[in-house]
This record gives structure tokens, sequence and C-alpha cells, in this order.
């Protein structure tokens, strides 16, 4: 069953100086089934943070349709779109976008809060997700006070409490050492085990690794898709780098 | 590397970092310029012809703005550099040397300090002037009042700000050269630690804030609300400073962990973001309301002052003309009597052979003694005025007291009236100079009598008659012989449609002079006190509303401050929210509730405080001979309606600015 449908998706940035804008997004087309984790890989520039951007409805695309179970993103209205963020989508950010102002705790429960949930629904769906996360002693801490792993086992929380449709990640492990880094990807891959779609933009090809499938992106195109089917992430690793080196060796 | 490098480097810095240096050289200049008002204004010659203690005062007020400036400039300094860590990180990372760093620093500094110091002084200047020509021109004074620039004053301005300045810059290039790059490049973005609740400063500030209340509620002798004033004055602000910094974070954390209440949107974001900020904005907020109850109160008295001109001159000179008869200790009151009658005729016939018809004509007679009450007995002898103050003991005899209050009351030889305003005597008899007599109280004093016996608590006593006064005083002149009192008599008139002019007191002033009476004589008019009442209370307002403009100022300036430096700082938490999915009518709803708290908390501390000081102030008033409360009291709510008022324009003004950077 497609869960989620990206088609013939095109960005043009114009600036308010030049009339010829800069083409980010030419024509994307893919789809996602329901539970699918699919990794989006691609150097800087190729468009994969703006795909991004438009799916997580924080930009609008000039041509193209996203739908999400059956939803098309660009038809929502404005006044609902905040809703619609906050209990549909989970976002995980490369720099975590914890608030300095909120211990652990009330960062995870922020998109609950907004949604006026109830103190007891609320801290029953706190107190599972932050034991698998492990991070459960750390709940009265303020994001300065713990590590990046931490912070950004903190954001997946954050991410996965309001049981979204889809996780989004940006580079999530963009700022984190292997060992996190490491830890990180297992944890979004027992995510992903537990019946999880999500979609990550990554550069690294050990992150990619995890997930079920990658597509690779290029100058505003997907041109190559390889799914990991029952390799072990090890294994995959190699195939991912090797599409890389092809595609480098491509584009020269 | 070249000077001339730093130089452009630094001008370019300035320049490219408009919006951020634009608001922190407005508020130097604006606070240069108050002070260099304020210190001009205690050697102003018109506020020293005004009165003694008024340099005095203001002298205090001057230090109190020097270290608001202090307190401020460091504020609004620390706010700067948190925003440019960045960019003097990146100029390690590219190769500055951190002395080259500290070389840009200084110049910028100079820049931004010399500018701000000159034209601060030149506003200060050009405004001081300005506001006495318009004030001069509002009020329309009997004298016009000039202001002139100290040189001497400027001097101190000059080096005070200086001074504040090159201690702001040595505590950035400290805090740039401890640092590292990395963490300087991070540093607009580094968390806070959550700021630690004190409940001992709290009880300290509940304390400090409950005794300078009880010193104003409880103040009974207007004699030594001078000194208890100041005391309470410093009282108050001590436990403003702990309240707001201990108070607020004890009662927001308290907020917090009420979960139902907590966690909705509103109080969620509105709470957090408070608490988070408070440790910076709390000796800001306290600053707000401080300089607030300083305007509403320096307004609100002097034109109570201004406005009860004319009641002061009532309640000093019941009527239009005033003789004043001293004898010695050797005339009795009967004999005494006779003189005032013989005078009393004189000045009538006077008045009519000049064409002038006389109406109320009236007198009484009186001799005052300082005395100790002791249970039921008046101990009378020498007193330290200064600690511990001795009851004024008026005494009048009943013929002259029946006529003032327009009664008829009989008294046996061994009773007495009494009346005394703040307490009752105890039991029903009274000694003194070893007679007991049988007391009967008065009700309310005379009239007359209020004007001169407001400022101490007298006891007022009626005796039965003449020769009992005689005696009394006899008896305290063999006691102290070294010391004599002797009998007073004062001899009130109007004439007919307010005649009483200059001609008329020049006319009475040659016969007292010409006539040889064997009393002192000593005649006043109302209407030539007039005039100087109005020039000195004119004065007075004069100077409050100064005072009060510099005020409202300070507190504009402070509250611009805050919320432009709150929004950049609210920016950034907003937007991450904005992605997590905090829609638009949610921000609004949650900032616009946390700026209304940071908002109204100051103007409500400053009412409370004006609440409560107002017993106290309106015992100062009363040194000025206004008793008026009701009219004391419709300016002081006038003041803080019009005060609020203006408050609330800031604002609205400032809430724009915040929401426009805040999205």
């Amino acid at each position: 069953m497609t869960f989620m449908e990206v088609k013939h998706l095109k960005k043009i940035y114009t600036s308010k100086l030049g009339s010829k804008g800069t083409e980010a997004l030419k024509d994307v087309n893919f789809s996602v089934e329901k539970g699918e984790f699919i990794s989006v890989m691609g150097e800087s520039g190729s468009g994969k943070t703006t795909l991004l951007n438009i799916i997580s409805t924080l930009d609008n695309a000039t041509e193209g349709e996203v739908y999400l179970d059956e939803q098309a993103l660009s038809a929502i209205k404005d006044k609902k779109i905040s809703k619609f963020r906050r209990e549909q989508l989970g976002f995980v950010f490369q720099d975590f976008n914890l608030l300095d102002n909120f211990t652990l705790k009330d960062n995870i429960l922020l998109p609950l809060v907004l949604s006026r949930k109830s103190v007891e629904e609320m801290e029953g769906a706190l107190e599972p997700l932050v034991k698998r996360l492990n991070i459960e002693d750390l709940m009265n801490n303020y994001p300065y006070e713990v590590s990046g792993g931490q912070k950004q086992r903190a954001a997946v929380a954050r991410a996965l409490i309001t049981r979204p449709k889809i996780i989004l990640a940006d580079e999530p492990t963009g700022a984190l050492d292997s060992k996190s880094s490491q830890n990180l990807m297992e944890i979004l891959s027992d995510v992903h085990q537990n019946g999880q779609t999500i979609l990550m933009v990554t550069h690294s090809a050990r992150a990619a690794s995890y997930s079920s499938r990658v597509l690779f992106i290029r100058d505003g195109q997907v041109y190559h898709e390889i799914y990991r089917g029952d390799k072990e992430p090890d294994d995959f690793i190699d195939s991912i780098s090797q599409s890389l080196l092809v595609s480098s060796k491509g584009s020269v | 590397m070249k000077n001339s490098f730093f130089t452009k480097m630094a001008w370019r810095n300035i320049q490219s970092n408009g919006k951020l240096y634009m608001p922190y050289v407005i508020s130097a200049v604006l606070s240069v310029a108050l002070f260099q008002m304020m210190a001009s204004l205690m050697t102003n010659d018109f506020v020293r012809q005004r009165s003694v203690t008024l340099p005095t005062l203001f002298g205090m007020g001057t230090v109190v703005i020097g270290l608001f400036s202090l307190i401020f400039i460091f504020y609004i300094n620390s706010f700067l550099m948190k925003r440019r860590k960045k960019e003097v990180g990146l100029y390690s990372v590219l190769g500055l040397e951190k002395r080259h760093v500290a070389n840009i620093l200084i110049i910028e500094s100079l820049i931004l300090s010399g500018a701000s110091i000159f034209v601060g002084i030149l506003t200060g200047i050009v405004f001081g002037r300005l506001n006495f020509l318009i004030l001069n021109y509002l009020l329309r004074l009997p004298d016009a009042m000039s202001y002139s620039t100290s040189w001497k004053m400027t001097g101190i301005t000059v080096l005070l700000f200086t001074g504040i300045f090159t201690l702001t810059l040595i505590y950035n290039i400290i805090q740039v050269t401890l640092s590292n790059p990395i963490r300087l490049l991070k540093g607009s973005k580094e968390g806070e630690k959550e700021p630690k609740s004190s409940p001992i400063l709290f009880v300290i500030g509940l304390l400090s804030l409950g005794a300078g209340y009880y010193i104003s509620l409880t103040i009974d002798n207007p004699i030594s609300v001078l000194n208890q004033f100041f005391v309470a004055v410093l009282l108050v602000i001590i436990g403003t400073y702990l309240l707001f910094t201990a108070g607020s974070i004890i009662v927001l954390k308290a907020l917090k962990r009420n979960k139902v209440f907590y966690y909705k949107p509103g109080p969620f974001i509105s709470i957090s973001g408070m608490l988070y900020r408070m440790k910076q904005h709390a000796a800001g907020l306290a600053n707000i309301s401080i300089l607030s109850v300083m305007v509403i109160i320096a307004v609100s008295t002097t034109i109570t002052l201004y406005a009860g001109t004319e009641e002061t001159l009532e309640n000093r000179f019941p009527e239009e003309n005033n003789l004043t008869i001293r004898t010695d200790e050797n005339m009795g009151s009967r004999e005494l009597e006779e003189t005032v009658n013989t005078i009393q005729d004189d000045l009538k016939s006077l008045s009519s052979n000049k064409g002038y018809k006389m109406t109320d004509q009236y007198f009484y007679r009186y001799t005052t003694l300082f005395g100790k009450l002791k249970d039921k007995e008046i101990v009378f002898g020498n007193f330290n005025f200064t600690s511990d103050a001795p009851t004024m003991v008026m005494i009048i005899p009943l013929e002259d007291y029946n006529q003032l209050s327009n009664k008829s009351i009989e008294l046996n030889d061994h009773e007495l009236l009494y009346h005394k305003s703040d307490e009752k005597l105890k039991g029903d008899t009274l000694t003194l100079f070893e007679t007991t007599y049988d007391l009967r109280e008065i009700n309310q004093m005379p009239e007359n009598l209020i004007g001169s016996n407001n400022i101490v608590d007298t006891l007022l006593l009626v005796t039965p008659d003449n020769s009992t006064l005689d005696t009394f005083l006899n008896h305290h002149n063999n006691a102290f012989p070294q010391r004599p009192n002797s009998l007073t008599a004062d001899i009130y008139w109007s004439l007919k449609d307010d005649q009483t002019d200059e001609a008329y007191s020049g006319l009475i002033q040659e016969r007292l002079r010409e006539a040889d009476y064997p009393v002192e004589t000593a005649y006043e008019s109302r209407d030539a006190n007039r005039a100087e009442w109005y020039s000195i209370n004119g004065g007075f307002l004069f100077i409050g509303i100064f005072l009060g403009g510099l005020f409202t100022i300070g507190a504009i300036l402070i509250t611009y401050y805050k919320q432009i430096s709150e929004g950049y700082e609210d920016r950034n938490r907003i937007q991450i929210m904005q992605k997590v999915g905090l829609d638009k009518k949610t921000t609004k709803q949650a900032t616009k509730a946390q700026v209304f708290w940071m908002f109204s908390l100051p103007i409500f501390t400053a009412a409370i405080h004006t609440a409560f000081a107002y017993p106290i102030v309106q015992k100062l008033l009363v040194l000025f001979n206004i008793y008026n409360n009701k009219l004391f009291l419709g300016i002081t709510v006038g003041v803080v309606l019009i005060y609020s008022l203006i408050y609330w324009i800031i604002y609205r003004v400032t809430t724009k600015k915040y929401l426009n950077i805040v999205e």
C-alpha cells in the first residue's frame, strides 16, 4: 500500500534581485510504503534538504504534489498546518532543536501540550517511550546538561510521542560522534521494527545502512535506489558505498 | 597590524550591527543626559534657594541615578556582547589574535562611549533648558526659574560614565580572552542555568518590604517623618529587588509544579519563558517599579502642594489678617485682655476711618508648655527634642474657647476640658503642678486651632477661668526661672468683601509701629503671604514635574530595552516551537500573556507601593500645612491613572516592536 507519494516535485528559488531562479528540485518522484525506513542520500546542494522541507510543510513546492495517506499536503489550509505538523509528522533535526528553557521532559511533551492533551495522557505516553530510549533518568535535566546523544534521543522521543504517521529526520547523526550515531541509528532501526515509517536525509552511508531502502538524489532528481532486503547493515553499507562511488564517477 | 585597520574594522562593525547598536547608544545617551540633568539640578541656584534640604535630597537622587546607570549599562552591554560573541569567535577562527580582538573592542568602545557621552551631555544641556522653558511657560509661576548647566557636574558626569564604560570594556575583554573561539561561536546559543529559588532571600525581601510598609502605616508624628521616610524608602527598595528576584522564581516554580495548570499551551510557553529570563530581568522589573513609584509620588505630592496652596494659606491664616501679641512673663491674662481690647478698638477705628469695614473680629489667649504625660499626670521640664519628643500642651481659658467654638460650656474650679487628636487620656483626672482636675473631653478642636497644631499632636487644655491659667504659668515659671514662658494672644479679623490689600496692610503696620503698646506685635496678612507661598509651592511643583519626567524617561528606557532584548532571545525559541507544530495564534496568545505580565507586574507593584506610601507622604504634606486628604487622594489617583496611561502607550509601542522581532 502506498503510504506517501511524491509526484513531479519541482522547486525553484527566486531571489529578489535575480530574475532567473535556482532550480533546487527538478522532477522528484517516489513513493513510500507504510512501515518503510527510507534514506535519502545525496551531496550538498543535491536538493535533499529542500525535499525534506517540502514534505515537512515548512516550504512550498513550485510544482508537483506530496500526498500523505491520500492527503495532498498543499491543500491543507494555513490555519490547520501547525496542527497537521504536530499530529501527523515527527521531526528529528541535525542540531536537535531542543529548547533550553524546558527540561527534557517538557521538551518531549511539547507537541502534546500544544495539542491540549490531559496530563495523565501525556505522562502515560511519556513513560514507556523514554524507558525505551534509555533517558528516563534525565527527565528533569535541561538540554545543556546532557550529552549530544542524549539530546538527540530526547528529540526522537519528542518526534515519537504523538505517534506520527511518519518521522522526518534531517541528518540526525550529523552532530554526533560515531558511538552516539550508532546508538541513535539502532534506536531508529528499533522504532522502524515496531512499524514506524521513517524518512531520513543523510550524508552518512553508515547511517543509511540501517534503512530498508536508500534513494540517491542528484541535481534535483532521484537517479537511483537500492533495497536492503535481507542484508545485514554491514553488508548493505558496501552496496551503498558502491552506489555512491558510481554516482560520483558518473557525475564527473 | 596597523591601528587604522582596526579602526576601519570597528567602524564597519558598528555600521553593520546598527540594529543592535542603536538601542544601546540611545539608552547610553539618555542615561548620561539624565544623570547630567539631575546633577546640575543639585547645584542649581533655583533649587538651593527653595529649601535647605532639597540639595541633599537631590544629592541622594543623583547617587541613585548613578547606580541605576551603572547597573543599566552593564545590563545592556551584556546583552550586546551575548549577541556578538559569534562574530568575535569568527575573528579568532580567521586568525586574529586575542590582543587584536581586544584592539577592535577598545576602538569600538572608544567610538561608542565617546559618542554616547558627548551626545548625552549635549542632550542634557539642551533638554534641561528646554524643559525649564516649557515648564515655566506652562505653569506661569510668579517668578520664572532659571536653569544653569553646572560645568563641575558635567565634568563629574563625563568622569563617571567614562568609568562605567571602561568597566564594561574590561569586562568584555576578559570575557573574550578567557573563552575559546568555538565556545564564542556558539556563545549566543549557550544555555543558561535555570535560576535557583532562594527562600531565604524571599523571606528577607518580604520582611524588608513589610517593615517599610509598617513604618509608613504606623507613623504618627510628622516631625519624625523626614528621617523615617528615607528608612522606609530604602527598605521598600531592598524588598522590591529581593521579591522580584527571589519571589518571582518561587511563584513561577510553584505554578510550574501545578501540572494541570502548567501543561497547557499558553502557560507552558509563557511560564517557562519567564522563568528562563527572570534572572536577568528581575532587576529591570524592580527598577521600573521603583522609578514608577518615584514618578507618582514626586508628581502627586508637588501637585497637591501647589493645588493646596490656598488651603495652606487658610490654615495658616484663618482670617485675612492676623496679629499675634506676645507679652512678657509678668503680664497676667486679665491685663492681656485689656491690652487686646485697646488694640482691637484702635484697629477698628483706624479701619473705619479709612473706609474699610471689619468683619469677624475675635481673639484668643493661650500659652504653650512642653510636658510629658505620665499616666494621669503631666510633668514639665527640659526635654531632649530630638530623641524623645515631649507633648506640646496648649492652655487656653474657657472664655476664649467658648468664643472660638461658639459654645457656652461651663466648668467648675476643678474641671478641665481637653482634646488630643491621636489618643484618649487614660482615666478621667489629670494632675498638673500638684493639683488634680477632673477631665472632660472635647470631640473637636476649634477650627482656628487646627492649623497651628497639626504638626505635633497637641494636648489642648481649657482652664475654667483666667486665674487658673495665670496660676499654671506662674507655677511653671517658678520651677524653670531660666526659661520663663509667657502668654500670647492671636487677634483675627477680615474685611468686608476681601478688601485686605497691600495698602491696608501698610496702614496697619504703620499704626503698630507708631502706637506704643506694652506688648510685642507681629502682623501678617494672608494676601501678602499668598504670592510667596505660590512661588515656593510652584517651585516644588516644577521640581516634581521635572523629576517625574526624568524618572519616566528612565522607566521607558528600561522597558524599551527589555522588550527588544527579549524579542531577540525569544525569536529562536518561538521558531523552534513553530517547527514542531506551534501555530501562529497560540504564539500570539502566549507571547502576549508573557509580555503582559512582564509589563503589568511593575505597574501593579508601583500602585501597591504608592498605596502603602500614602500615609507617610500625607504626614510629610502636613509639614507643608496640607491637611486635605481628599485633595491628595484625588490627585494621587489621577497621577496613577495618567502614568498608567503613559505606561500603557509605551507597552503598546514596544510590544509591537517585540512581536515584529519574534515573528
